[in-house]
């Protein structure tokens, strides 16, 4: 079905091409499982086979595509061939409704009115999707949206179907409808499909085989019965291991008490209460929507409080009485989920400062952050940083968040789709600061990081605290919610 | 607020919709006369109230049109003085022309809004196809319209991140370009990879791949949609030509 060879590509502007004399093949019907770390490639040779790259996204490409042994190389070629579904549903959508958006391509390939309804419907229903038909695109879960991004581009019968990173920034139970999605997609169609994706543990019972690039190169072709393909289904299955940091004070930082938010009549907040201690680091867990980000804009001023009261580090806050977040910012630093929201400066070094020169605080210290960043990223501080790689520019955003020495510093989702190794570079981080006596409030979905890294965890359920305190504390049911299994 | 706002005009065809409007506005456009321009802006301001509320929006543009209805008085000292309070005297003229510049800003406007708030931008691209433009066309602003949220939400982001980092701005000229200067980045980048993912995904489902492409729901234009379109469109021209025309009754156009 699929076959690269010798492919080379390297983006204008890079010495290093993201990948190198590429070669593999997919056979037709196959479930490939296509793994390695982040910037490794994988995504680009994607790109590749789908035309986007170089006709799309400028780029150096050498080497030869063929789609059932046919060299395509425009886009508007390979539409309807192969198909790809990217990372972030919400950019891919054009439309409003489900059915509008479904009916997209096969209203460009000119199907029949009676057609494209049939193609809609059996999109649909492929990824157990068929009840969403008639809702707004905008009324649905991260979890559902990436399904009808999946039936979008079944509805126009692509032979081959290319799903990137389809979980990244995912809730667990988001994260199992979409696994549900591609089993019943696999069960139902003989469609050949490529997942790419880093975290493999999802997906690698459906794989045929598993393919792996490193550093642009393919490193792995393990195919299902296979001694090698055993070994990486066991590996796949090893949870990462972390180490609690030691020395959680004893004297609040933050506590909240009653806090509700009300918007448009839907509740947000349910009279949340908090006690969070100085030094520790607090893992705050929740479905999507269940309230997590917003919980953290209330600790940070951008949120005025409707009802209830907040304490952090000495600042009262009150419906009457509020703090403006740039009185706020000097001790309470946040990191947004998203990293290009958050790097306003043309080099690593005056991103870094950014904070200390409009808190006018002392520069000793983020010099320092400065060096000890280029000494751990191996790059030079006047780098662009919007040129870094996406783990880099994540670390960019925590490092410049801190460079003020705020007391607490929350993170929202700093995990969300980073490879293992990112992971590891950010927990490093994270222990850093610990170490340096601050507190850490960090919005997450890894169960893994909140249980063994985490002092204490809070978990909210629309908008409810159902659960705080040590983590060890917490109950196993409460996990197992989170996980996506029944509320305990 | 869209979606009730859409739902008040379920039927109407947008390229009926927006004919209305071009040919409203182009009426507002020529009228100056200070009663007739009252009357337009008393009759959008209804529409607006009847078709859903904006606080914000509508206080931001409403607050514009009377600084543009105020500077007029102030610096515009043409035909006669109705009051004169100490160093300020309010003349005719400049009451006349604030009315007719705030009165034509506050009704394009409010009337453009009320186009966008009661139309679907789907069915929009949809009429335009059906109306023989090219689909590539008819659907940029069909696209235009449904980024514009997501543009809003993006800079609202940018701006949180900015104030949390400790950025201060004041509202001189200076604070304005330090603004735009932590602005503008971020949201290129974030504009560059949204346009590049849905380019991307669109033209990964065929979009542009041939000539025409088939609707799963057109929107034809009805009898109704053509009778609208044509007593709105005659019920000005005669107005003008009558306006032209004739020494009575008054000008409602000068």
């Amino acid at each position: 079905m699929l076959e690269i060879r010798k492919l080379s590509v390297r983006y204008r502007g890079r010495s290093k091409p993201a990948v190198s004399d590429l070669s593999l093949n997919v056979n037709r019907g196959e479930f490939v499982l296509l793994a390695g770390p982040s910037a490794s490639g994988k995504s680009t040779a994607m790109q590749a086979v789908c035309g986007f790259i170089p006709h799309m996204t400028p780029a150096e490409c050498t080497g030869t595509i063929l789609l059932d042994g046919v060299e395509h190389g425009s886009p508007e070629a390979i539409a309807g061939i192969a198909c790809m579904v990217q990372q972030d549903p919400e950019t891919q959508f054009c439309t409003e409704t489900v059915e509008e958006e479904v009916a997209f391509g096969p209203e460009n390939f000119r199907f029949a009115q009676a057609k494209i309804r049939d193609s809609v419907s059996h999109a649909l229903r492929s990824v157990n999707a068929d009840h969403l038909m008639e809702r707004k695109l905008s009324t649905l879960s991260g979890g559902e949206k990436q399904k009808v991004a999946i039936a979008s581009m079944l509805a126009v019968e692509p032979k081959l179907l290319i799903l990137d990173e389809p979980t990244a920034s995912l809730d667990p139970r988001s994260v199992g409808q979409v696994v549900g999605a591609v089993r019943a997609m696999k069960a139902r169609s003989d469609i050949t499909v490529v997942i790419v994706e880093h975290r493999v543990r999802d997906f690698i019972d459906m794989a045929d085989r598993l393919l792996v690039i490193e550093e642009g190169v393919l490193t792995r072709d393990a195919i299902k019965g296979g001694e090698e393909f055993a070994a990486a289904q066991n590996s796949a299955m090893v949870h990462p291991s972390y180490h609690r940091p030691t020395g959680e004070g004893t004297s609040p930082i933050i506590t909240i008490r009653d806090l509700s938010l009300e918007i448009d009549g839907w509740p947000i907040l349910d009279d949340v209460n908090l006690d969070i201690t100085e030094n520790s680091v607090v893992a705050l867990m929740g479905e999507n929507g269940s309230g997590k980000t917003t919980l953290l804009r209330h600790m940070t001023g951008l949120q005025m409080i409707q009802r209830g009261e907040m304490n952090i580090c000495g600042h009262r806050m009150s419906p009457d009485r509020v703090v403006d977040a740039w009185t706020l910012g000097r001790d309470v630093g946040l990191v947004f989920q998203n990293p290009n929201h958050q790097m306003f400066e043309d080099t690593v070094e005056k991103e870094i400062l950014f904070a200390t020169h409009n808190f006018q605080t002392s520069e000793q210290k983020a010099l320092l952050a400065v060096t000890g960043f280029e000494e751990r990223e191996g790059l030079k501080r006047f780098v662009h940083p919007h040129c870094l790689s996406f783990g880099q520019k994540r670390r960019v955003n925590i490092v410049s968040a801190y460079s003020h020495e705020p007391r607490v510093l929350l993170l929202d989702e700093p995990f969300a789709g980073q490879d293992q190794g990112n992971v590891d570079r950010i927990v490093s981080l994270v222990a850093d600061i610990h170490r340096s006596g601050k507190t850490l409030v960090i919005v997450t979905h890894d169960e893994d990081f909140a249980r063994q890294f985490c002092t204490d965890a809070v978990v909210l359920y629309e908008g409810r605290v159902v659960a705080s305190g040590p983590t060890e504390s917490i109950p196993e049911g409460v996990w197992r919610s989170l996980r996506g299994g029944d509320r305990g | 607020m869209t979606a009730d706002a859409r739902s008040h005009l379920p039927g109407l065809n947008p390229v009926t919709k927006l004919i209305v409007l071009v040919t409203i506005s182009v009426f507002v456009l020529l009228a100056s006369s200070p009663l007739t321009m009252l009357l337009i802006v008393a009759s959008v301001l209804a529409a607006k109230q009847w078709f859903g509320t904006k606080g914000r929006f509508t206080k931001g543009v409403i607050g514009f049109a009377s600084a543009i209805f105020i500077a007029q008085i102030l610096f515009n000292h043409s035909g006669e003085t109705m009051v004169s309070l100490w160093l300020i005297s309010v003349t005719e003229g400049g009451v006349n022309s604030g009315v007719a510049i705030a009165g034509k800003f506050l009704s394009l406007i409010m009337m453009s809004w009320i186009f966008v708030a009661t139309t679907r931008p789907s069915e929009f691209s949809s009429a335009l196809i059906c109306a023989k433009i090219p689909y590539r066309y008819a659907y940029l602003p069909a696209l235009a319209m449904r980024f514009v949220p997501i543009f809003e939400l993006e800079l609202g982001s940018v701006r949180e991140a900015q104030v949390v980092r400790g950025l201060k701005l004041d509202k001189s000229v200076r604070g304005l370009i330090r603004s735009a200067k932590y602005t503008v980045l971020p949201m290129f980048f974030l504009a560059m990879f949204k346009v590049n993912s849905l380019a991307a995904s669109m033209t990964g489902r065929g979009f542009g791949a041939s000539k025409e492409r088939t609707l799963l729901h057109p929107k034809r234009l009805t009898r109704w949609d053509l009778a609208l379109m044509l007593s709105t469109v005659g019920m000005v021209v005669v107005v003008l030509l009558i306006d032209r025309c004739q020494d009575w009754p008054p000008s409602i156009i000068y």
